[in-house]
């Protein structure tokens, strides 16, 4: 049974390998409608592989625990149930396709969430309107739609259409692994309105960073760190300010003398 | 071989090719001028033979089932002309001038010739009482120098005919459509193509074989031996499509002979849908300097299917541009090879030629051979090719997935993207909406064994 309170994402005592090594070793997190979490960490703490877990990507592995997806088990899933349920991944690098056209990859996810959701299929001029008006938001180039999907784009380029991508899907919870790297601050800034003006009562974001920056911009609910494969600390928003001013050592250091006494 | 009863002057037995000429030349007759053509293409048949494996240009592609089958001249078609009318004339070209062909006989019910501009003249080899304008006929693709041009030669009846004159510009594509229908024995048909195009002219010719595949629907074999030539006056621009589709069961042996003078410029692209074998040869010569030509080829081939695309590039005098892109999508245990040569002459400075060959190849069973062939006889010139063979991107395909598509989908959209390069290269927005959707057909999941 769902009901308002339901948590849209909870994780398990998730663990996972990737390249045969265990990277996540048991973690936990609950995202309650409307929140927005961030999770920071060190390099290899195991970011990327938890958005790799979450998706279906082959190469995370999971190998225990479970999630539950608006209380429903989302590991049996594959990759494009996830996404028709509702779940989406901002790339931390987007995949070019060369020759497959930007609006056809919309179209065709848009109508087969459409579908899942058993509403009408979009034609393409309702949906060119649609994708259109989210490019505005963005301040995307139209022809942009029309171009292979993130083929020849820079970076920030390829970073918007992720969140131009994840406005037109309008997915149920957002995962945005470092979608912020790289880019410059009136780019930041776009990718922050784009997060922003999708914010709302029944939609959540985990918003993977290695920088605070982002924060001041989609100012989060809760801050995790992740270390060591599992979330060691959690806290309000100025968790973020904190860590970005004092590192992850005092954390470690914390943790290593909760564990010793 | 049964056919081969009567003897020859050569020590080999001869080919049933050759015992049944007397039979077609009786049946078909022809003016003088052609009767000593096929004369003429029998004698170099008879003197060149079929091709053997041990030939280095058939390393790939083993003609002997043509050997030891009997594929006598298609007779007439025994459909009323009507039921193909109503076939669809797909491409989007359902307007337009074409040119039929049926069972190797111009077919003027089905035929549309009175929209074209002044300036061009098309037409068929029977209504050509004397050689007049066709003096090109046989000088680009010479039958002393191949077998199956000498085969197609021999068997001469009718050819379609397109001169263009001198400056004229031809907006709307001439399709050339050559069908067949189906029959309960092998048979074969000679198509033979001419185009020429004079001083600044300006046209796009269509070549499409064997229409939705009606004989192979029928489950009949066919061979399909085509012969097409082009000659471009200077500054001419002439692009071709070709679309093989016969099915399955056709060996499909096609020639194209370019010849090019100064500034020209020639652009292919061919699409192979399938065949027991097909073989797609393309020989252009770059005769004067300026000359550029593009040859784009797709092959998609899937259960036990064969196709090999072989070119010869030749570069006789400087500043020629030739590029070759040919790209080959094979599935089940189908065999797709690509032989480019590029020869560049020792006089032929300046010239800038690119060649590339990349395979998708979807099954564990498929096989893809790459063969590029380099003589570069001059020492300032910019040449390179490159050749990949791989298989369907996971990242991508799991980046597709991840935006709600699904597995099989998002298969078909990389494999169309793969696909995509050459069939935009078509040049046309309708060719090439028209050969993405004959794409889209050929990979729907009813087609065995395309889907790995």
């Amino acid at each position: 049974m769902t009901n308002d309170n339901t948590p849209l994402l909870e994780i398990r005592g998730v663990r996972a390998t990737a390249g045969g090594k265990e990277i996540l070793k048991g973690l936990d997190l609950k995202v309650g409608p409307g929140e927005v979490h961030a999770i920071m960490g060190p390099n290899g703490a195991g970011k990327s592989t938890l958005a790799r877990a979450l998706t279906g990507h082959q190469d995370a592995e999971v190998t225990g625990g479970e999630v539950l997806f608006r209380g429903k088990p989302l590991l049996d899933l594959e990759p494009e149930e996830r996404a028709r349920e509702g779940l989406f991944l901002a790339f931390q690098y987007p995949v070019e396709s060369p020759g497959v056209n930007n609006s056809t990859l919309l179209r065709e996810g848009l109508n087969a969430i459409r579908e899942h959701r058993g509403e009408d299929e979009l034609d393409a001029i309702d949906f060119l309107q649609i994708a259109k008006a989210k490019a505005d938001l963005l301040e995307m180039d139209h022809a942009m739609l029309g171009r292979a999907v993130n083929h020849g784009f820079s970076g920030g380029e390829k970073k918007r259409n992720e969140v131009l991508q994840m406005l037109v899907l309008e997915p149920v919870v957002a995962v945005l692994d470092e979608t912020d790297s790289g880019l410059d601050i009136d780019a930041l800034k776009v990718v922050a309105k784009g997060v922003n003006a999708l914010r709302g009562a029944g939609r959540s974001f985990v918003v993977i960073t290695h920088y605070q920056r982002l924060l001041d911009y989609i100012v989060p609910d809760f801050v995790h760190v992740l270390a060591d494969g599992r979330i060691v600390k959690s806290g309000p928003k100025e968790l973020a300010l904190e860590l970005e001013e004092k590192g992850y050592g005092w954390i470690e250091e914390e943790l290593s003398e909760a564990s010793a006494s | 071989m049964s056919q081969a009863a009567s003897p020859t002057q050569t020590t080999a037995p001869a080919s049933a090719f050759e015992t049944d000429h007397d039979a077609f030349v009786t049946a078909q007759p022809a003016p003088a001028w052609v009767a000593a053509l096929r004369t003429e293409g029998l004698a170099s048949f008879r003197a060149l033979g079929l091709p053997s494996s041990r030939d280095e240009d058939w390393l790939y592609t083993n003609v002997r089932p043509l050997a030891r089958g009997h594929f006598p001249p298609a007779p007439a078609s025994v459909h009323p002309p009507t039921s193909l009318a109503a076939h669809r004339f797909a491409l989007g070209l359902e307007e337009g001038p074409r040119l039929v062909v049926l069972n190797g006989r111009y077919e003027a019910s089905l035929s549309s010739t009175a929209e074209l501009p002044a300036g061009v003249h098309v037409t068929n080899l029977a209504a050509c009482r004397d050689r007049g304008a066709l003096e090109a006929l046989g000088s680009v693709a010479q039958a002393v120098k191949h077998p199956f041009v000498a085969l197609n030669q021999a068997y001469l009846d009718d050819a379609a005919l397109v001169h263009v004159e001198a400056g004229t510009v031809v907006h709307a594509p001439i399709q050339i459509l050559f069908l067949h229908t189906p029959t309960g024995d092998p048979v074969a048909v000679h198509p033979r193509i001419l185009v020429v195009a004079e001083q600044g002219s300006d046209v796009t010719i269509v070549e499409r074989y064997g229409i939705d595949c009606i004989g192979a629907l029928a489950g009949g074999t066919c061979l399909t031996n085509a012969v097409s030539e082009y000659v471009l006056g200077a500054n001419a621009r002439v692009r071709t499509v070709r679309v093989q589709r016969e099915g399955t069961r056709t060996y499909h042996l096609g020639f194209t002979g370019v010849r090019q003078a100064r500034d020209s410029h020639f652009q292919s692209t061919s699409v192979s849908l399938g065949g027991a074998i097909d073989r797609n040869e393309v020989r252009a010569h770059l005769d004067a300097e300026g000359a550029e030509n593009h040859l784009a080829g797709l092959y998609v081939i899937s259960d036990e299917e064969h196709c090999d695309n072989h070119t010869v590039v030749h570069h006789h005098v400087p500043h020629g541009t030739s590029r070759q892109l040919f790209k080959g999508i094979l599935a089940g245990q189908a065999r797709g090879a690509f032989t480019g040569r590029v020869v560049v002459d020792k006089g032929a400075q300046k010239t800038s030629a690119e060649q590339a060959n990349h395979n998708l190849l979807l099954s564990q069973k498929a096989v893809a051979e790459t063969r590029p062939q380099l003589e570069i006889y001059a020492d300032d010139v910019q040449c390179a090719h490159g050749a990949t063979i791989g298989r369907l991107d996971v990242d991508a395909l799991n980046y597709l997935r991840s935006r709600g598509i699904g597995k099989t989908e998002a298969r078909n959209l990389l494999v169309h993207a793969f696909a995509r390069e050459i069939t935009e290269a078509a040049g046309d927005a309708r060719i090439g909406e028209g050969l993405d959707a004959l794409l889209a057909a050929r990979l729907a999941p009813s087609s065995e064994g395309t889907q790995a």
